[in-house]
């Protein structure tokens, strides 16, 4: 069930990325976007943290595999999406 | 191409392998496991954004911007799985399963950071390299200088972590001494080759990473002495105990 949860919400987490992708393509841009960049940010959350987490405490075998697999899912993607590795100094280079 | 990405991936996906066999030799395959590797990469990517965003207390850096910071993302691991364990009242030390699958994953994701990210500090040395002005953020790449090629030595380090604790994980007999010592050795390297890194200096002539990992480097070595003491280690050393 671990691996349901993790193919679940890698599907939701698609949906809601093009969700955002087209929002931003759209005539109102990246003024449009941001509100829901973090709508969707706050929805994966729940999606992934708060009902993974609810699904462990209930505490049935295939709810606690799933609740898993949405939590590992939530993070495996968020990992995936790293940002920079290293910030800059850019005193060094004399900039 | 995302090359960040895909070899971030890649090295989850070759530390979710390396886990696996680990888990498998060890007879440690179970639904324990698999609480501790959810509380493992979820604390780890919860402490990658907290990281990433105590470098600017922006809350938009806080879950916009992509994870960030490798130091943050160990210490939430770290903190992941206590707490999963925690919850479902495991004792058992679990960090023994994870160093190999950590050393050789790291290795990997950090390819992506060699290639897209500026490489490190100006260098006179022969082997320092340079990398493309289309990198981001990078003024000596733009000015054509050579830089310290510090993920390379980076993946140096964990190439030799994962043969030595490949060549360690039958000898040490104490659970989890493997996780203590491979951490504590990455905390010291990664204290050195901040030196090399293009991270901005804090004070005293130190990164914020090098101000982090001082405590830490701290508790690891009362730690580790507290473990050459009784004797954790002497399998290693061929170092015989008085009696």
């Amino acid at each position: 069930m671990a691996f349901a949860g993790i193919a679940i919400y890698s599907v939701v987490n698609s949906v809601l990325g093009f969700i955002v992708f087209f929002a931003a393509l759209g005539p109102a841009g990246s003024e449009q976007a941001m509100p829901m960049l973090i709508a969707g940010t706050v929805t994966l959350v729940v999606v992934g943290l708060v009902a993974g987490i609810g699904l462990v405490l209930i505490r049935k075998p295939w709810t606690r595999g799933l609740g898993m697999g949405l939590m590992m899912g939530w993070a495996l993607w968020s990992i995936f999406t790293a940002g920079l590795c290293t910030g800059l100094n850019p005193a060094l280079y004399g900039a | 191409m995302p090359l960040h990405e895909i070899f971030v991936a890649l090295g989850v996906a070759v530390a979710s392998v390396v886990f696996f066999r680990e888990a498998r030799s060890r007879g440690a395959l179970n639904e324990q496991s698999l609480v501790a590797v959810t509380g493992a990469l979820v604390g780890g990517a919860i402490g990658m954004r907290l990281a990433g965003w105590l470098e600017t207390l922006d809350l938009q850096h806080l879950w916009l911007y992509g994870s960030r910071s490798v130091l943050g993302g160990l210490a939430g691991a770290y903190i992941g799985v206590l707490v999963a364990k925690r919850i479902i009242g495991y004792k058992e030390r679990t960090g023994d399963l994870f160093a190999p699958a950590v050393a050789l994953g790291m290795a990997v994701g950090r390819i992506g950071c060699h290639l897209t990210e500026a490489p490190g500090r100006p260098t006179d040395l022969p082997w320092g390299i340079h990398a493309p002005a289309s990198t981001p953020e990078c003024p000596g790449c733009l000015a054509g200088q050579a830089m310290h090629p510090s993920f390379l030595y980076e993946i140096a380090f964990h190439l030799a972590a994962f043969a030595a604790l490949m060549w360690a994980r039958k000898r040490l007999t104490q659970p989890g001494e493997l996780f203590t010592l491979y951490v504590a050795a990455y905390a010291g390297f990664r204290f050195l080759v901040e030196f090399t890194r293009a991270n901005d200096i804090l004070w005293l002539e130190l990164t914020g990473p090098q101000w982090f990992l001082l405590p830490g480097m701290l508790l690891l070595g009362l730690r580790l002495a507290y473990g050459w003491r009784r004797g954790y280690y002497d399998a290693l050393f061929k170092r015989e105990v008085m009696t």
